[in-house]
């Protein structure tokens, strides 16, 4: 259950929206903002959090490294880990009123900008912390 | 503050080629709805990109990424502005760089820029040059703030 809850918040990962997110968002936005749809994205992304995780699973148990799955879900306390979650959460609020209402007002553009600048940093964030864990991982 | 690291800090804050990208996708389009001039078109696909708009744009995010990093890291391991604000490998940062400022000079040039140009060949050059760039930093981001 903790596996499935912390998933939910993993998939919030900037690279994740990056690599599963961007495509669904232009998808949505040229064919029509629905809510399955969106809810089906989400939970995709949801599984492939899950299945970059079994790859790495199984990368380390072919090096010889064998631990728990669990570890993969664990959130650490320090307050840096959460920086690219909150980073990925608010672009992905901005992007998701983009979608649902598409305001045309210039400050809701700047805004959208904004959101776009704090994605590119989630990422930065979310690479950083990446070799973080695979270097505590693997010492 | 030698030379060599003036000259390092005034190519990454006025020609990083990443900074040029969040310009390209960021601020480029706000600017468009703001109906501030920051381009022109030529007609037949081809258009020219003001130069100052590009430039406030790529210092202002460089020094924004600069301060966010450096507090970010800062959080995971202690380090000083010192440690921070001495690069690694600078000749070939200095080379995307340079590399980026060609870009720009052939965005921004008289003739302008035809479209697929801009989208199949200078547009993959600024990739490699940020893919290099972030790899680059991610090394010393290995050997200084996780390892050291």
């Amino acid at each position: 259950m903790m596996i499935f809850v912390t998933s939910l918040v993993l998939a919030f990962n900037p690279l994740v929206l990056l690599f599963f997110g961007t495509e669904s968002f232009a998808q949505i936005k040229k064919e029509g903002f629905s809510y399955s749809e969106l809810i089906s994205t989400y939970f995709g992304m949801v599984i492939f959090v899950f299945l970059v995780f079994g790859i790495h699973y199984l990368v380390f148990k072919f090096l010889g490294k064998n631990m728990s799955f669990n570890i993969y879900f664990k959130l650490q306390p320090e307050i840096y880990n959460f920086v690219p979650y909150a980073m990925g959460l608010i672009s992905a609020l901005v992007f998701f009123i983009d979608l649902t209402y598409s305001p045309a007002s210039s400050y809701f553009a700047v805004l959208r900008s904004l959101a776009v600048l704090c994605f590119f940093f989630g990422i930065y964030t979310s690479l950083v912390l990446y070799v973080l864990w695979i270097y505590n991982i693997t010492k | 503050m030698s030379l060599s690291l003036i000259i390092y800090y005034c190519s990454y804050f006025l020609f990083s080629p990443i900074a040029f990208i969040v310009y390209i996708f960021a601020v480029f389009p706000v600017l468009e709805k703001l109906k501030i001039t920051s381009s022109v078109d030529m007609g037949g696909n081809v258009s020219r990109l003001h130069l100052i708009p590009i430039l406030i744009s790529v210092v202002l995010v460089s020094g924004l990424f600069m301060l966010f990093s450096f507090l970010f890291l800062s959080s995971i391991k202690e380090m000083s502005l010192n440690t921070f604000l001495q690069p690694k490998n600078q000749n070939l940062q200095i080379a995307c760089f340079v590399i980026t400022a060609f870009v720009i000079y052939f965005f921004t040039s008289s003739k302008g820029m035809e479209g697929n140009i801009a989208g199949f060949i200078f547009f993959p050059i600024l990739v490699v040059t940020s893919i290099t760039l972030i790899v680059l930093h991610l090394i010393w981001i290995w050997n200084v703030v996780i390892k050291g």
